[in-house]
């Protein structure tokens, strides 16, 4: 029943192992909501999370449409781990339309969402239409609200998450606050959703799709509902295998000390993007990694629910020009995107400026990849101090940098230009400088790696149909998705097998919306978790071919969206050949093309239109989603 | 045959911070083994003793797999070995 917009309790749906079966719906034009119900098949076809929303996002969203239309949906959901004890379990994921790519968009958060909304008695929620003033949308046991969020407008995701607690009595740890900022109301196209201090759901312009609904927040409080576990022993043994395997992978370098140990390991092998690919050589590395900053600043441990590893913490700066500043400890992508690649030494400033941009409400690597390149234009005099609004935008300059990132945020001056994107402000500028800027032809953003190392993390930038990756080089059991050992970085047959065979271990983990740094895409081991939590008795192929469904059904929303095969290639700058470091003689782009015909044959989809094949299409069940409507 | 081996830095918190090491074998399955040794927290090889998927090793440059770990190795010979790793 809805009135005045809220709901009431008395819509309830049965108990089930690790699901409810209840939908929460959110009609912003209307400012109705209502429940509904998401029966079992449903579940067992698209698992949860990002599969969930994907059904979702086919059914009521045209691909024709753009991503500012009200139409567009925002999908919000956990797996069922969420809210069980499964060590990063309860993440979250958001599914839509996107707006870099304007095409199926499927980014994920840690934090706390995912077990709230559980514990409040719902599996996920959907947000259609556009409000005419601005919303927040406040979940909790009686039910849901929508609540005005006019007073919130001009709040950073920080002050919007502080702002919310206060004024509904929450103290931290009790609610959920995830966000867009400045950047998000102000529909900047590499806007995210940001929550529980400093987790962020960036990809693909989630926060600008957010910012078109007039929607500030989504608040959730820690219910009292306990997520019912088919098998509970056997599901903590699971767990206590997630965790010893965690603690052990690869030296247990992101268990114990998070990402940024990845800086001074990938200078070393030419990963580290550094001054907009010009050099690969950064000698300050071992300044940004956690070995020194951890005992320099002072950090304490800030795990998501129910993990126990020491990666992500809170941070405050003790020392330098912004000694006093505290925020979140950044992750690798951070401390890359403000250290390196903008040339820029003093890990203070880049906590800060890592720190700022996740307060604005933007994707770093996306808004590193803009201020790498009008840097390297600044210095080419291609851009001036009078067309960048009076800023002096030289290598490592963290105080112009921060003001630039704010004029893109509010949309002021060349910050106008540049809150398209970089694709988008390379074009526009023309000559030599379009030469200069990293992106994919798709709109992709990059990771903030130098993939002129990584080839199949660049072609899975350039091809990924999530706008996030899609798969991960490394994947617990490489057999298991038939992966060739040993990894051979610069092989195209390899590449290409890699990327194409490996397609649907990470979708698995973002159905399960399971943390990779703790699941590891271990798709046998979170298929036993995911039978103990719910009784489903799936099997390890059932539940890969959930994750390669996924992968189809968003290439093939994409397809129909209008995206075609001739967009997923890097920029010239991205695919160029390193000038230093340990891989200056390799070149992926002769080899480009035999790639990418490779991967599409392996994929079973036609290299011209990018459409899966007939056989494809049968293979996975996939016969609705290519019949006209 | 001595030859020397170099870590990457994701491992040097398991090899006292070290980054180089001498080791001594006739083959690099030999060479990697006696690296271990010196190192015991060093976990290259899992419980069938088969290479971590997780790391890439390379001699001489080039990628070798879990089947050439049977290559001769000679002096002025090098190892390599790195992480496969993400940031995030």
């Amino acid at each position: 029943m809805s009135t005045n917009g809220m709901i009431n309790e008395d819509v309830m749906s049965k108990t089930k192992y690790g699901v409810w079966g209840k939908l929460l719906c959110v009609d912003m034009t209307q400012g109705k909501l209502w429940d509904e119900e998401i029966d079992e098949l449903t579940f067992r076809q698209y698992i949860g999370g990002t599969g969930l929303g994907m059904k979702y996002l086919f059914e009521k969203v045209s691909p024709k449409l753009d991503w500012s239309d009200a139409r567009n949906i925002l999908f919000v959901a956990p797996g069922p781990f969420g809210g069980t004890k499964v060590a990063g379990g309860s993440s979250i994921s958001f599914v839509t339309k996107g707006a870099m790519t304007n095409g199926a968009t499927s980014s994920q958060a840690n934090g706390f969402f995912g077990a709230y909304l559980k514990f409040c008695g719902y599996d996920a929620i959907l947000v259609q239409g556009a409000s005419s003033d601005w919303k927040y949308l406040y979940i909790h046991d009686g039910g849901a609200e929508l609540k005005d969020a006019s007073h919130l407008l001009g709040k950073d995701t920080w002050q919007t998450e502080d702002t919310i607690k206060e004024e509904l009595g929450y103290k931290e740890r009790t609610m959920s606050v995830f966000s867009i900022g400045p950047a998000g109301e102000n529909l900047v196209r590499f806007a995210g959703i940001l929550g529980d201090k400093g987790h962020s759901a960036s990809h693909n312009g989630l926060g600008a799709v957010m910012g078109s609904k007039k929607l500030k927040a989504f608040a959730v409080a820690r219910g009292k509902k306990k997520v019912g576990v088919f098998d509970q022993p056997r599901l903590s043994e699971i767990r206590n295998q997630i965790v010893q395997t965690a603690k052990e992978w690869a030296g247990g370098n992101i268990y114990y000390w998070g990402t940024s140990r990845m800086i001074s390991g990938f200078e070393r092998e030419g990963l580290l993007s550094v001054k907009n690919y010009l050099t690969d050589i950064f000698p300050e590395h071992e300044l940004f990694v956690g070995d020194r900053i951890r005992p320099l600043f002072e950090v304490t441990n800030y795990p998501c629910y129910a993990c126990a590893a020491h990666h992500y913490g809170l941070m405050r700066v003790t020392e330098g020009p912004y000694a006093g500043y505290f925020g979140k400890e950044p992750e690798y992508e951070q401390w890359a995107s403000w250290g390196p690649q903008i040339y820029q030494k003093d890990p203070g400033a880049a906590l800060m400026l890592a720190n700022e941009v996740d307060r604005l409400g933007m994707d770093t690597n996306e808004a590193s990849w803009i201020v790498g390149w009008v840097m390297e234009c600044y210095e080419k005099g291609v851009l001036t101090k009078d067309a960048l609004d009076g800023l002096e935008m030289t290598w490592g300059n963290a105080e112009a940098t921060l003001a630039l990132l704010k004029n893109i945020a509010y949309r002021r001056g060349y910050g106008k230009t540049l809150a398209e994107g970089v694709k988008h402000a390379a074009e526009q500028i023309g000559g030599e400088a379009a030469n200069w800027a990293i992106f994919t032809g798709k709109r992709n953003t990059p990771r903030n790696h130098d993939h002129r190392t990584r080839w199949v993390e660049m072609i899975d930038s350039c091809v990924s149909d999530g706008s996030t990756l899609e798969t991960v080089l490394v994947i617990k059991d490489m057999k298991l998705w038939n992966v060739p050992q040993p990894p051979r970085p610069f092989d195209p047959d390899w590449v290409a097998t890699a990327e194409a065979n490996s397609k649907g271990s990470l979708q698995v983990s973002d159905c399960l919306v399971h943390c990779w740094f703790q699941g590891l895409s271990d798709t046998e081991t979170q298929t036993k978790a995911l039978n103990a939590i719910t009784g489903w008795n799936m099997s390890v192929e059932e539940v890969k071919k959930v994750g390669r469904r996924i992968v189809n059904i968003m290439r093939i929303y994409n397809i129909k969206a209008g995206l075609t095969p001739d967009m997923e290639k890097p920029s010239s700058r991205y695919c160029s050949q390193p000038v230093d470091g340990p891989n200056k003689d390799k070149t992926i782009a002769p080899h480009l093309e035999y790639i990418l015909d490779k991967y599409y044959e392996l994929m079973g989809w036609d290299r011209k239109t990018g459409m899966p094949l007939l056989k494809t299409i049968k293979e996975l069940g996939l016969e609705d989603f290519v019949r006209p409507k | 045959m001595d030859i020397k081996v170099h870590i990457s830095p994701l491992l040097s918190h398991q090899t006292n911070n070290q980054r180089v090491a001498e080791v001594s074998g006739n083959t690099v399955g030999d060479c990697l083994k006696h690296l271990v040794e010196q190192f015991p927290k060093l976990k290259l090889f899992d419980k069938n003793s088969e290479l971590q998927p997780y790391l890439l090793i390379s001699f001489n440059k080039e990628v070798i797999s879990q089947k050439e770990l049977d290559k001769p190795v000679k002096d002025g010979d090098e190892l390599s070995i790195m992480l496969v790793d993400i940031g995030g």
